[in-house]
């Protein structure tokens, strides 16, 4: 047996050969939920808040942070579909 | 010249004379072996944590020194957990450095680094003399061999501490064979010594071997296993605990003369500490041995056990210096300070890129950062000054910017090139230098970190290069009479004020990586402002006569320097200010 598969099946045993791929996918699943924190406290946040010009700019921000949720939902659908 | 010809024999002489043991004596020689694969094990150990522990190490350290007794518990359980002060004094050395711990936390973290360091003796007596613990390290070695060849830094990182525990193991039980065949040919014991002066020789070999092994935990190993093999008296071994403790801090004070005014500082404090832990152990050596003998009872270890002992009496002597010494510690402080005064800071050279953290990716990677911010904070007042500004007219201007950016029409003197050459040239040199060299000994992942702060190292400089050919302009439109091309260039100005104000904004506020983020798409948006072209601003200048085709053209093409100076800026501060590389990434897009 080579080397190389002697090592695949020792990482597999000790449950080392998660993909990269399977390790990015966890990232981004990660990724996406502290967004959708981040949008959730964001939205709490504007409606505590008494200063408009305060709010106007934290609203600009929220709007930036839910068109980055919803491209990266958005490409998540795709991969699924693929 | 004399002088000189010492020096250089000095190493020769030195590698003669073990030549010379390991042939007239085969037992010498195991031992000697032993204390080297003793110290390459150490080696690997440290290498190990470094990998494994992915920057926990030092999140542990950063956060854990508030204050001085918290400094000396995580120093302590780090230190025992490593099983290498020097690694604890590294990653220290550079978090002060980096001003991310005060100077009484750093010192709290020696103290109980020093206290965690016993432990070496702990587990050397407990298993290494005990037990055949070279059978332990057979298959720690193997399988600490075959996690090495894993693509994953976890898994190499476990790979070298198990490799590393296999050869101080190993190291170990050739000590003690060594030691026990010695004993056959030559009795040290007939070497003993009574009374101060044999406390005073025994410290005194302590410390020298120490000095010339480098490594205290290998020395302690060493006595150990001659203590525990009848080569060496109880009270001689005891004496030679104390040496090896004065001995370590002359290497660190002697590691200490190439470094910064904070390691400087550190080692001083380790010395006194040591010092006066070490006068302690040895005005009362009696007393304390009594202390053992009652306590190794109390807790359990046999009386003839003087391996175990000496563990307990290393302990002890170091917790009562640490007893003693921790209450002056703010007056501690307050010498160092005195003893290295801080020099008039130079901001044209690098502050934070000490030499002695360079291998340690997390940390050297801290101090680039860092680095390149202050490149930053430099290259700030240059960008400033060029377009005629002074950083505190326009930060925190918000919706008065416009008015702010009008009113500053003096021209200030900026010779860019000079400025170039005196404030930007010898900082960046030293931090792509610093970075090249780190990256040797990076993982890819920590290398690609270093690849993107050389990018924003890159970037700030070429804002610089931009800045200097829009000056030329900027003065020149700023003085003229037709009141377009003055608004014009206003408006360039103050769309790169904004851009630098909005990213003090972000880094000095309480933000998170998503506020940072959020913050650099709307500085990105703001971008298009500055396409002239596709905006249609330059069409109405033109087609209203408002400006002369000469101006139009120069109008084009300075809009496009302050635009990149812009990007450029945003490109950095994304590299610099977003912490977590998936949500830097976002903002890359």
């Amino acid at each position: 047996m080579k080397l190389e598969k002697l090592f695949k099946k020792v990482e597999s045993f000790f449950c080392m050969d998660r993909s990269q791929r399977y390790e990015s996918d966890e990232k981004r699943e990660k990724l996406i939920n502290s967004l959708s924190k981040k949008i959730d406290s964001m939205k709490e946040k504007i409606k505590k808040l008494d200063d408009e010009e305060k709010k106007d700019n934290m609203k600009k921000e929220l709007d930036v942070l839910k068109g980055l949720k919803n491209r990266l939902d958005k490409e998540n659908e795709d991969k699924f579909k693929n | 010249m004399n002088s000189i010809i010492l020096k250089r024999s000095i190493y020769p002489l030195f590698l003669l004379f073990i030549a010379y043991i390991l042939f007239s004596s085969d037992d010498a020689k195991v031992i000697i072996a032993g204390v080297a694969v003793f110290l390459i094990g150490m080696v690997f150990m440290e290498d190990g944590f470094k990998l494994f522990s992915g920057g926990m190490l030092e999140n542990i350290l950063k956060k854990s020194t508030s204050n001085v007794p918290r400094a000396i518990g995580t120093g302590f359980l780090a230190t025992s957990l490593v099983q290498s002060s020097s690694l604890i004094s590294i990653i220290i050395i550079s978090f002060l450095s980096a001003e991310l711990i005060t100077l009484s936390g750093a010192i709290g973290v020696v103290f109980g680094s020093n206290i965690g360091t016993t432990t070496t003796a702990w587990i050397v007596s407990a298993f290494g003399v005990k037990i055949k613990i070279a059978q332990f390290a057979m298959p720690m070695l193997i399988f600490g061999v075959i996690f090495r060849f894993n693509k994953h830094k976890t898994y190499q990182g476990l790979g070298n501490i198990l490799v590393g525990l296999g050869f101080v193991f190993l190291g170990i039980s050739f000590m003690k064979d060594g030691f026990d065949a010695l004993k056959n040919g030559l009795d040290l014991a007939q070497f003993a010594m009574d009374g101060y002066l044999g406390v005073l020789v025994y410290v005194l070999i302590g410390a020298f071997a120490t000095v010339v092994i480098q490594s205290s935990s290998a020395t302690m190993a060493l006595i150990i296993t001659a203590l525990a093999t009848n080569q060496i008296l109880y009270f001689n071994a005891l004496e030679l605990a104390i040496g090896a403790n004065i001995g370590t801090t002359v290497t660190a004070v002697i590691g200490s003369l190439a470094s910064n005014k904070n390691g400087k500082r550190l080692a001083v404090a380790h010395f006194i500490f040591n010092m006066v832990t070490g006068f302690i152990a040895i005005v009362f050596l009696y007393q304390l041995a009594d202390i053992v003998t009652s306590l190794s009872s109390t807790i359990g270890i046999a009386d003839d056990d003087y391996a175990m002992q000496l563990a307990l009496f290393h302990t002890i002597f170091n917790i009562i210096g640490v007893l003693v010494v921790a209450p002056f510690t703010s007056k501690l402080v307050k010498f160092l300070e005195g003893l290295f005064v801080d020099k008039r800071e130079d901001i044209t050279r690098a502050k934070y890129l000490d030499k002695a953290v360079i291998e340690v990716p997390e940390v050297a990677t801290l101090a680039l950062k860092k680095e390149i911010i202050h490149l930053y904070d430099n290259a700030t007042e240059v960008l400033s000054h060029a377009l005629s500004l002074h950083r505190h007219t326009y930060i925190g201007m918000g919706d008065e910017m416009s008015k702010v950016v009008q009113s500053c029409v003096t021209k200030i003197d900026i010779n860019i090139d000079q400025f170039y050459e005196r404030k930007i040239k010898t900082l960046y040199g030293e931090i792509i230098n610093y970075a090249t060299l780190s990256q040797e000994s990076m993982s890819v992942e920590d290398q690609h970190k270093i690849y993107s702060l050389k990018i924003a190292c890159r970037d700030i400089v070429e804002a610089i290069k931009d800045v200097k050919i829009l000056q030329k302009n900027v003065n020149k439109f700023l003085k003229s009479k037709n009141k377009y091309i003055k608004m014009e260039y206003n408006f360039l100005r103050e769309e790169i004020a904004k851009t630098l104000d909005g990213i003090h904004t972000m880094r000095s506020n309480d933000s998170d990586d998503f506020d940072i983020l959020a913050k650099i798409k709307l500085l990105k948006e703001n971008l298009n402002s500055l396409d002239m072209i596709e905006n249609g601003r330059i069409d109405t200048l033109i087609r209203n006569n408002q400006i002369e085709t000469k101006m139009a053209t120069s109008l084009i093409n300075d809009s496009v320097f302050a635009y990149e100076i812009s990007k450029k800026l945003i490109d950095v501060a994304t590299i610099l200010w977003i912490e977590d590389r998936e949500i830097q990434e976002l903002g890359e897009v």
